[in-house]
């Protein structure tokens, strides 16, 4: 054959194409991973994480729970997690990671506590990109904006929940996102204070400013929940009731303990200050065992709520107050806390109860197909 | 050329019947495997289109330059998986070019030469040479796809092509 000149090498890899039938076969495979708003159902969701996890891991069709069970144990996609904007993998983060992790939150209760999580990851990029020194206007605007955003979606779910009578749960659900944002107001008053940079702590202000003002929006709803919680069919919230006394008991147990142990390297103030807040949570646990018994279970939901938070934030007070030689990052309430309430919660056949059953029980994405 | 459009459905058919070929095409003479540079040229597609389901904004301009550096990215993550087998070693085999309706065996013997000629670049130079010449893909594009200054881009470019002539006179 005769020598190529580059002509030649173009002319020929230029003629490099699919076949028809590769061409609409592929097409239709694209189209086919492509999720729209219809696809709600359990293996539609997992076939479009799956599409997404194809490309990452093996050319070949896999497993769905095998994909999954990759993606959930690390690579890119874990490497991504701490990323912060500016990052290289922060759109991996945000656009994988957050993505299929909202198309794997099942029930509403799963979702909104999923946008409560996502609007917390921002005010926590925000705070660990000033700690470096990284933080810039546009950035921190558009994190504010996505924040805002979350929280308003978890509002919305939070309604959702509240209209169709899953009261209890979204009330816990809200109380648990006023606790997480009541523990970053008080990261971001620390950073302020810490932080010499004078345009720094004005960001961190305004970032207080809007945190705050979520807040209260989850505030309002916090009361209006109540007000139904109080006044509604009280039956259907035995069982999460009875499932928070445990929670409420627990918690109140260990923080006793842990505020004990450290009696001696605690400097006086705070100690006090902690029993005296432990006090507080003992009487609404108590408020909470006479509705119990009463049978007011929505009531008895409310004091136990509440008694869980005051135990965990006297705990907090104690780590604030920097024990000597300890991790004093304060508590937020984590998995282990929800382990307690929910041992209690698959008892009975009570409708609400059931629902709420399966919610929790899909919320925790065991995959065993 | 720009392209702004909304990412629906139907416009994203669109995109992928005026793309298919050339981001196929793309893929394959960087990996030198047919299946291969098809997985990844599907994965491509999906990719930019779950990307765009994410933005509120779903206007793009330059879907194209978008398309080829999600598949030149997709490619560096097949390359850093690959640990032991070389990509070259498809010189011995010859190249697995389907024939289609419109091609010749002897098109087939001289893209298979073609391929040997180029693929004996190394990788930085046969991607820009393949963009600019093959993909008919302006440098300032390139410069944004591979990450790099519009000046470096061109250098390269040049390079390839110097380089590539002379594998060219090595020919027997």
């Amino acid at each position: 054959m005769d020598k190529l000149k580059q002509k030649d090498i173009e002319r020929a890899l230029k003629s490099v194409s699919l076949t028809d039938a590769e061409k609409a076969r592929i097409k239709e495979n694209v189209i086919n991973a492509k999720p729209t708003k219809l696809r709600n159902s359990f293996m539609d969701r997992l076939i479009y994480v799956r599409s997404i996890l194809i490309n990452t891991k093996n050319y070949k069709p896999m497993p769905i729970a095998l994909a999954l069970a990759i993606f959930l144990s690390g690579g890119a996609a874990f490497a991504a997690e701490g990323s912060l904007p500016g990052d290289l993998l922060y759109p991996v983060k945000v656009g994988v990671n957050e993505r299929v992790g909202e198309v794997l939150a099942f029930s509403t209760e799963a979702k909104a506590e999923f946008e409560a999580k996502l609007a917390e990851k921002r005010i926590d990029e925000v705070e660990r990109l000033t700690q470096k020194g990284k933080i810039k206007a546009e950035v921190s605007e558009e994190l504010k904006a996505k924040f805002e955003a979350r929280a308003e979606k978890a509002r919305e779910r939070l309604a959702e929940l509240e209209a169709s009578g899953q009261l209890g749960a979204s009330a816990e659900s809200n109380l648990k996102f006023q606790n997480k944002l009541e523990a970053r107001l008080e990261a971001l008053a620390n950073l302020a204070d810490e932080d010499e940079d004078e345009s720094d702590k004005e960001e961190l202000k305004e970032w207080s400013i809007k945190v705050k003002n979520e807040n209260n929006k989850h505030g309002l709803l916090q009361l209006k929940l109540e007000a139904g919680l109080k006044s509604g069919d009280q039956e259907g919230f035995e069982n999460r009731a009875k499932g928070r006394l445990n929670a409420a008991e627990n918690k109140i147990n260990e923080v006793t303990a842990f505020i004990e142990d450290r009696a001696d390297r605690t400097d006086e103030e705070i100690y006090a200050e902690s029993v005296a807040q432990l006090e507080v949570a003992t009487e609404l646990l108590s408020e909470g065992k006479v509705s119990l018994e009463a049978g007011a279970y929505g009531e008895a939901l409310i004091s136990l709520n509440k008694a869980f938070y005051t135990a965990m934030e006297a705990k907090n007070l104690v780590k604030k107050g920097k024990v000597r030689g300890e991790d004093n990052r304060p508590d937020e309430v984590d998995e282990a806390d929800e382990e307690d309430a929910d041992d209690n919660e698959d008892e009975e056949n009570d409708e609400e109860s059931e629902s709420e059953a399966n919610a929790k029980a899909k919320a925790k994405v065991k995959i065993s197909i | 050329m720009k392209h702004k459009i909304k990412v629906v459905q139907e416009e994203y058919e669109k995109v992928y019947d005026e793309f298919a070929d050339a981001i196929f095409r793309y893929c394959y003479l960087k990996v030198s495997d047919r299946e291969k540079a098809k997985d990844i040229m599907q994965d491509t597609f999906i990719k930019v289109w779950v990307y765009f389901e994410n933005k509120n904004n779903k206007e793009i301009t330059n879907i194209r330059a978008f398309l080829y550096k999600t598949a030149s990215n997709l490619i560096i993550d097949e390359y850093r998986r690959k640990t032991t087998t070389s990509l070259n070693d498809m010189t011995d085999k010859g190249y697995d070019v389907v024939s289609n309706d419109h091609k010749t065996v002897h098109d087939n013997a001289e893209i298979n030469m073609a391929m040997n000629i180029v693929n004996q670049l190394d990788d930085k130079h046969k991607e820009v040479f393949i963009m600019r010449y093959v993909e008919d893909i302006s440098p300032k594009e390139i410069a944004k796809i591979i990450g790099r200054t519009e000046n470096a881009t061109s250098v390269r470019i040049n390079t390839a092509v110097k380089r590539l002539r002379s594998l060219i006179n090595e020919q027997k």
